[in-house]
């Protein structure tokens, strides 16, 4: 057997072969390979080849500090070593040595091998971005980061990454041999083929920086180099190497990481990301088995593009109220953005959907039809028989997405046909749904259809001051009725299943919406018109509950501040005005 | 110790095994040490000796001389008892090879021996309940599924390669579909199922070429009890369920390229670029959103285990030695994180601004009329009227 099929078999067993290493003897073909490895130390190798000496005429091998080093060699200079073959089995331990450094790392002796990889770096550094050192260069820098970040010495790790990338760079001029080619250059490698396992180590290095900034809490940094990962990946696709590309999961991924842009309210790179995510979708082949898998995922970029509308006219109404609140022109809160901070390559249609921030209702409703196309498409996928939470999920997007579009509208008639739209689907899917095994889903579905009711009710508040008839009168009672049973339901839901009683602590994040709930109705009691005094009692009742809660947790005062000093004002007043009522009877 | 939970979270103890043969053997030393008074466990590391032990805080702590017997009375005879009356529990199992999980869940299978193990005694409180229950009739029914990479697998089916479908059925809650369930009559029959299910997951495992401790395994007992009530003489039934979840080990420090791993450690780096989608999602925060990602398959069957008026408790079991230091100390970071587990409940709120501002005027409007009133009607007014508009004058 040759050296070179002997090194090979070394890092089989190494890479390959250990991944089927059982759990009580992970560790087996590692330490057999490390054994072939330390084999290869004494056997001599002497390759004669053309291009082998050609290659060492620009590298030098000498000594310094009691140390070997490689450095290159300038054109005016003269080598120190003659001996090729001195050089070459000098470069060749450097190799074995690395593998047995890693070998180290990866079977806990982290430290031990993260020594023997400096003391590599050492006899390298000097010439790291040569032909026949830049791989061996790229896998030990890769290595350091590993070992850095394992140590948690996050900036460490980074600083060397700063070295890969200065290495990167000075590699595109130069054609990088494969780590094997270091033992013996392979004339039958196509440049390309040689080219590509050095890029795809490289996007290792960046792939590792957007998990070392995530731990950071670098999300910027960590997002561009996501970013970054996937560009390199597409390259892949766009060139000749598409064996390695998954359509599927670049698509999702750059989906997801639309999300992240989307949250950071930069809607026009999410919208690219989303677009090219729509976009490589279409590559995936359908076949018969992946087909489920398809159609879901598209389903749920669906989804994806349904966020974005509501966050998009979430963000359009928070700006417009902040802008009149100072009284300045909403560019001075934050301006709209057309264009992407990055750009993928590929070929995109023109968009259907704006990136810029909502200025009116008729932009709203724009964005309204985009969205609830999104939203019709997508729940024939996730029918509600089958998909219970998803197929939820899509109808409250449906509801916020009513509710958004409610702040552009002026009139009042039609405002309240929005809110009634929401209080229908809300209030279907709450009667479809079972409670015991959908809680949480039930206790969000409940909030929001009681928060409708209040908003209808208030509307139709207004509307009496104008119209005054029998027939609104009736409707306020009903829907202040409604009101309140929906948030007693909400309630009822967090009592004791067995006893039925009501707990005397609520969890943290229960404490607003459960007090909030009790405000609310305390509020819908004092809209009654009939029966004034009965139900101002009631709702004095409620905001004693809300105090005598507060008093009782006075952790929980931070949740509902605001509305505590109301209720503690109403507790004061309302007495008297009951008071009065009793005295007018 | 009394077992208690909101059943919003996750109860989590911990227990320690004794030194075993080889351990023994090799005269290895003990680094875990645990303060029952306080619930800790103190993990001490040999070749750090500057380094001051890692301390963790649990539920309730086990020691090496600790019997399953109490382990089963304080923590989970509470949560059969549940099922029995009718609610799901979940009872999670978690450690590495060889630290001990298999000595708490299967023990000693002698019948009163103190060392039985939590699985054979959760059989037999069952089955000793539906024997004594005069007047209600109880069938029991048992399925047992691995989750691996995501795919979900009928361990007890006739063709144990399938994969199953996850689905959500708006009366049911969430459910396999085609798993199969097998009536069981006594202990002896859940413990057959047991064992032919834990045989087809090795078999399994070796036709697929992938390690069976990658994978979760849910053994399901689905009680369900038929009584007559006496309040309105109709039949009644109440189904419970007890889901016993033995969960995947997590990874050495090895290369491995499995998909769908998730970064289990703050300090693992994820070698491989099947985790990209993970690293992203990590980056998204914020309400409204969307990650083209399901939940983990396990977290979705177990959902409605994980809220509600539901008993869980995690076992996570660990080993003294020296030279296990690496897996106690991820076993107990894992534990740990379990303890925060549970349904973050988001309920959305609508912006409160425009609310608040109509109520203070409401407010205002009020106090007007009440101090106007005072000021018209001042011989009708009690003095205790008169005082409080004056205060409303300050306010």
């Amino acid at each position: 057997m040759t050296f070179l099929e002997r090194y090979l078999i070394a890092v089989d067993k190494c890479y390959v072969q250990s991944l089927n290493d059982s759990e009580t003897e992970p560790y087996k073909s590692k330490y057999e390979a490390r054994k072939l490895f330390e084999e290869l130390y004494d056997v001599d190798i002497d390759e004669k080849s053309d291009n082998l000496e050609k290659e060492f005429q620009t590298l030098d091998l000498i000594e310094e500090d009691d140390k070997k080093k490689f450095i290159m060699i300038q054109s005016d200079q003269q080598a120190k070593e003659l001996s090729v073959s001195k050089k070459h089995r000098y470069l060749i331990h450097l190799l074995l040595d690395y593998h047995i450094a890693a070998i180290c790392s990866d079977t806990e002796e982290r430290s031990e091998g993260e020594s023997r990889l400096r003391s590599i770096l050492i006899s390298i550094e000097q010439a790291l971005h040569h032909p026949l050192l830049c791989s061996l260069s790229l896998n030990l820098l890769n290595q350091l980061i590993l070992i850095r970040t394992s140590f948690e010495q996050y900036n460490d790790a980074i600083e060397i990454a700063k070295q890969t990338e200065d290495l990167y760079n000075k590699s595109l001029v130069i054609e990088p041999y494969l780590l094997r080619e270091i033992i013996h250059i392979d004339t039958s490698i196509q440049a390309d083929d040689r080219r590509q396992e050095f890029e795809q180590t490289y996007t290792h290095t960046l792939f590792y920086l957007a998990q070392i900034y995530g731990k950071l809490d670098q999300k910027n940094e960590s997002a561009n180099y996501c970013r970054l990962t996937l560009e390199r990946q597409l390259t892949m696709f766009n060139t000749n190497h598409s064996k390695h590309f998954d359509p599927f999961d670049w698509a999702t991924n750059c989906a997801t990481l639309s999300q992240y842009y989307m949250t950071n309210h930069d809607f026009a790179t999410a919208r690219h990301c989303l677009m090219c995510a729509d976009k490589m979708l279409e590559n995936v082949p359908s076949t018969h088995a992946e087909n489920d898998k398809l159609a879901e995922r598209i389903a749920s970029f669906k989804r994806c593009w349904v966020k974005y509308a509501v966050n998009l006219l979430s963000d359009s109404s928070d700006r417009l109220l902040q802008a009149a609140d100072r009284d300045v022109n909403p560019n001075e809160i934050v301006r709209s953005s057309t264009t992407p901070q990055f750009q993928f390559k590929l070929s995109l249609p023109p968009p259907t959907i704006t990136c810029s921030f909502i200025l009116d209702y008729d932009q709203a409703r724009q964005v309204f039809l985009f969205a609830m196309d999104k939203i019709d498409s997508a729940k024939s996928y996730y029918i509600l028989d089958g998909f219970v939470t998803d197929h939820v999920e899509l109808c409250q997007d449906t509801s916020q997405l009513y509710s958004k579009l409610v702040f552009f509208e002026s009139n009042i008639d039609r405002k309240c046909k929005m809110h009634k739209r929401r209080i229908d689907l809300l209030s279907t899917l709450c009667g479809e749904i079972s409670e015991e095994h959908y809680l949480y889903i039930m206790r969000q579905l409940l909030f929001e259809l009681g928060e409708c009711y209040s908003m209808l009710l208030d509307l139709k508040l207004e509307q009496k001051n104008d119209l005054n008839s029998n027939k609104t009168i009736e409707k306020i009672s009903h829907l202040t009725k409604l009101g309140i049973s929906t948030f007693e339901r909400f309630l009822s839901t967090m009592n004791d299943k067995k006893t039925k009683e009501k707990p005397e602590t609520y969890a943290d994040e229960y404490v607003r919406p459960v007090l909030l709930a009790h405000f609310y109705i305390a509020r819908f009691y004092s809209k009654f018109i009939d029966n004034r005094l009965e139900n101002l009692q009631q709702s004095l009742n409620q905001y004693k509950i809300i105090v005598n809660y507060v008093d009782k947790h006075p952790n929980s005062r931070e949740y509902i501040e605001q509305e505590y000093s109301i209720c503690k004002e109403m507790i004061d007043l309302l007495p008297l005005k009951l008071e009065k009522l009793r005295q007018i009877k | 110790m009394a077992a208690s939970n909101t059943g919003e979270t996750v109860r989590v103890i911990v227990r320690c095994r004794p030194m075993n043969q080889r351990e023994n053997d090799l005269q290895s030393q003990t680094i875990v040490s645990m303060d029952t008074q306080t619930n800790q466990v103190m993990l001490e590391n040999l070749e750090q000796t500057n380094e001051p032990p890692k301390q963790f805080t649990f539920d309730a702590v086990y020691p090496e001389n600790s019997i399953t017997e109490s382990i089963y009375t304080d923590s989970v005879f509470p949560l059969v008892e549940s099922v029995l009356e009718g609610y799901n529990a979940t009872v999670f199992a978690y450690g590495q090879t060889g630290c001990g999980k298999s000595y708490t869940m299967q023990g000693v299978n002698t019948p009163g021996s103190p060392q039985r193990g939590i699985i054979p005694r959760s059989f037999e409180h069952i089955f000793e309940a539906s024997s004594v229950a005069a007047g209600t009739k109880y069938l029991i029914r048992a399925s047992y599924l691995e989750i691996y990479n995501e795919s979900i697998r009928d361990l007890l089916g006739k063709d144990i390669k399938a994969a199953l479908d996850l689905k959500e059925h708006t009366d049911k809650g969430v459910y396999i579909q085609n798993l199969t369930w097998h009536q069981c009559t006594n202990v002896e029959d859940c413990e057959r199922l047991m064992d032919k299910g834990n045989k087809n997951r090795a078999t399994g495992a070796t036709l697929m070429n992938k390690d069976s401790s990658r994978s979760h395994s849910i053994f399901t007992i689905l009680t369900e009890m038929c009584s007559r009530s006496e309040v309105d003489g109709k039949e009644h039934i109440r189904a419970g369920k007890l889901n016993l979840v033995d969960l995947a080990g997590s990874e050495r420090q090895s290369k491995t390229h499995a998909e769908g791993e998730r970064l289990r450690e703050a300090t693992r780096i994820n070698l491989s670029l099947s985790a990209l989608g993970n690293v992203i999602s990590a980056l998204v925060d914020g309400r409204s959103k969307h990650i083209p990602y399901r939940d983990s398959k396990l977290t979705r069957l177990l959902q409605d285990s994980l809220g509600g008026n539901t008993k869980t408790l995690m076992v996570a079991a660990i080993s003294p030695a020296h030279d296990n230091y690496e897996e106690t100390l991820s076993t107990l970071r894992y534990a740990n994180r379990a303890k925060n587990i549970k349904n973050k409940p988001h309920i959305n709120e609508d912006p409160r601004d425009a609310q608040m501002r109509v109520l203070q005027e409401e407010i205002n409007r009020l106090k007007q009329e009440l101090l106007g009133a005072g000021n018209t009607n001042r011989g009708n007014q009690s003095s205790l009227t008169d005082g409080q508009v004056s205060l409303f004058v300050l306010l």
